[in-house]
């Protein structure tokens, strides 16, 4: 009897030593930008995985075994927060038996703690007006500004994880900061000329966006996720674009463009179907090809609008 | 191995707790040919709960949803029963797909009223295997014993009713009360089942076990045995797929139940019926 529980207790220890062995930090993003900060921080001292695909839509995730695997596996799980997950990552948590990244613990972090939250709904959250996110917009990463808060903030709790590397964690990030500071003033240099510019949009993706580029998102193409929009809702806004001279829809790469087009062609303004996150379309790779893509495209159809 | 079983064990032991009474409903479902008829009281179900979170604006689904859900499934199982006396004049087909058409318009309806409703739709559809616990499985498991229990005792007159309708129908005077009884006893088997397994799952439990048994067997008690083997190989296999190549576990299953119908028709033609 003893023998066998020592048989089975080595077998048992076998079977672990894989996840054991390699000593790199282990860390699971939701999102690929914030995958992006964590690989640019932690070089090939971590082992970084993705949850969801930059094309993919970040309210909806349909679980696979491997998540849960790879989350039951993690030192660190980084996600957006103020509710953009809610619809998926509590149970994968769950299902992932891991209690180093319960929420609460060290291996948890939302990145958006790091940063100050906008379009935070006043007068209490009336949940009837739709999907609204209680605790603000989550979409934060596409102003630069946020994507050095968080990387920042990241890359204290990775040094935290992982005492040793702590240096070399934050020279990336100081490194990566540097970078972005860089871009940003060429960024905000470009996009000058269209301050005050007014947009519509199909979901609140791009509003930090807007918000750090002086753009004037006058409304929304969706009423509530999911539901498609009504009639008098469309009408009332292709009326109000008109009003306004709006001449640019930003679109959402993963959401069906076929109710934007028609806006668009109605209204006499360019749709501008966008990626949201890293790798969300070809030549994307990086969070500075990212804005450098959303840039391009804005004032490419802003130039053309002028004319 | 280890890893899969730790991850998908509680996934698959839901699936055999879900194939267990499925597999002898299915039966049923098929000889009445209400073929949708899960979908439509799923459904019904689905709009009650969705009734409920605009009512309580609650996030998370309370007794007011399972309430809700419950009353909305009664409903279905009267509009069943109370029509199959006109079966002879509309096919109860056409109710059961009106009943299914109109449920779902009017939960896209409530929906645009109430918060969170999109991933409400999206859950129904495909359930969420993965996210089974043990304690899901034990509870689900205590239900369908106590439901199938009933259906046990009321096997002969519930058989009769399937099977022979127009003799039962001029056996007794309460078949439509008697039918009501079996509609309210599916809707509760199915509005459990759905939450784990998702609308497509629960119907592939339902009728492909019950139809490929049919291309092979008359009997009724040799088919659910057959027909418990049917999903039990299914389920396996459809975890097995998703867990090797990383597809979503319900939608794994139900490709899966399709393989072996497609297997068991090819066997059907190539080998001769002997009795």
């Amino acid at each position: 009897m003893k023998r066998l529980c020592i048989a089975l207790l080595a077998c048992v220890a076998w079977l672990l030593a894989p996840s054991l062995a390699s000593a790199e930090l282990r860390v699971v993003t939701t999102t690929t930008d914030l995958g992006y900060f964590a690989r640019t921080i932690g070089g090939d001292k971590v082992h970084v995985d993705t949850i969801c695909q930059g094309s993919q839509d970040p309210h909806f995730v349909q679980a696979r075994p491997s998540y849960m695997v790879t989350l039951s596996r993690a030192d660190l799980l980084v996600s957006i927060g103020l509710e953009l997950e809610v619809g998926w990552l509590p149970s994968l948590i769950q299902g992932a038996r891991n209690p180093a990244i319960n929420p609460g613990k060290p291996g948890y972090f939302e990145a958006s703690s790091a940063i100050s939250v906008i379009d935070i709904p006043k007068g209490g959250t009336d949940r009837s007006r739709g999907d609204i996110h209680p605790f603000g917009n989550p979409h934060f990463w596409l102003d630069p500004i946020n994507a050095k808060l968080a990387a920042h903030a990241i890359a204290d709790r990775m040094a935290s994880l992982d005492p040793a590397n702590a240096k070399l964690f934050h020279k990336n990030q100081q490194d990566f900061e540097a970078r972005l500071d860089k871009k940003l003033k060429e960024w905000t240099d470009r996009m000058a000329p269209f301050r005050n510019t007014k947009i519509v949009s199909y979901h609140a993706t791009f509003n930090y966006f807007h918000h750090r580029f002086g753009l004037d998102s006058i409304g929304y193409l969706e009423d509530r996720p999911g539901i498609p929009p009504s009639p008098a809702h469309l009408v009332d806004l292709i009326r109000q674009m008109k009003e306004k001279n709006v001449r640019v829809i930003f679109h959402e790469s993963f959401y069906d463009h076929a109710t934007s087009d028609m806006v668009g062609s109605r209204a006499g303004a360019k749709v501008l179907i966008l990626p949201t996150s890293v790798g969300g379309a070809n030549g994307t790779d990086t969070y500075e090809k990212l804005i450098d893509s959303l840039v391009n495209q804005f004032i490419a159809a802003a130039k053309q609008a002028k004319k | 191995m280890t890893d899969a079983l730790v991850f998908l064990g509680p996934a698959l032991a839901i699936c055999l707790v879900i194939a267990s009474i499925h597999v002898y409903l299915g039966m049923h479902v098929l000889a009445r040919e209400v073929i949708f008829v899960d979908l439509s009281l799923a459904q019904l179900a689905a709009l009650g709960a969705t009734v409920a979170a605009l009512l309580t604006a609650e996030e998370e689904p309370g007794w007011q949803a399972h309430a809700m859900a419950l009353l909305f499934t009664i409903v279905g199982a009267a509009i069943f029963a109370f029509t199959r006396r006109a079966r002879k004049h509309v096919s109860q087909e056409a109710i059961v797909g009106i009943v299914y058409a109109v449920a779902s318009a009017v939960t896209v309806l409530v929906v645009s009223r109430s918060p969170h409703g999109a991933e409400h739709i999206k859950d129904i559809l495909v359930g969420s295997l993965l996210n089974t616990t043990w304690t899901n499985v034990w509870q689900t498991a205590a239900a369908y014993v106590v439901l199938g229990a009933v259906q046990l005792v009321l096997a002969k007159r519930f058989i009769a009713i399937s099977w022979r309708p127009d003799e039962a129908e001029e056996a007794s005077r309460y078949v439509e009360l008697w039918d009501f009884g079996f509609y309210v006893l599916f809707g509760l088997v199915i509005t459990i089942s759905v939450q784990f397994a998702g609308i497509l799952l629960v119907f592939s439990y339902l009728i492909v076990p019950a139809l490929i048994t049919r291309l092979f067997l008359n009997q009724l008690l040799p088919r659910m045995f057959a027909g418990w083997g049917v999903a039990i190989v299914a389920s396996g296999l459809g975890i097995w797929a998703s867990w090797v190549w990383d597809f979503p576990t319900g939608a794994a299953i139900v490709a899966a139940f399709g393989a072996v119908l497609l297997l068991a028709a090819i066997i059907r033609a190539m080998v001769p019926r002997s009795a």
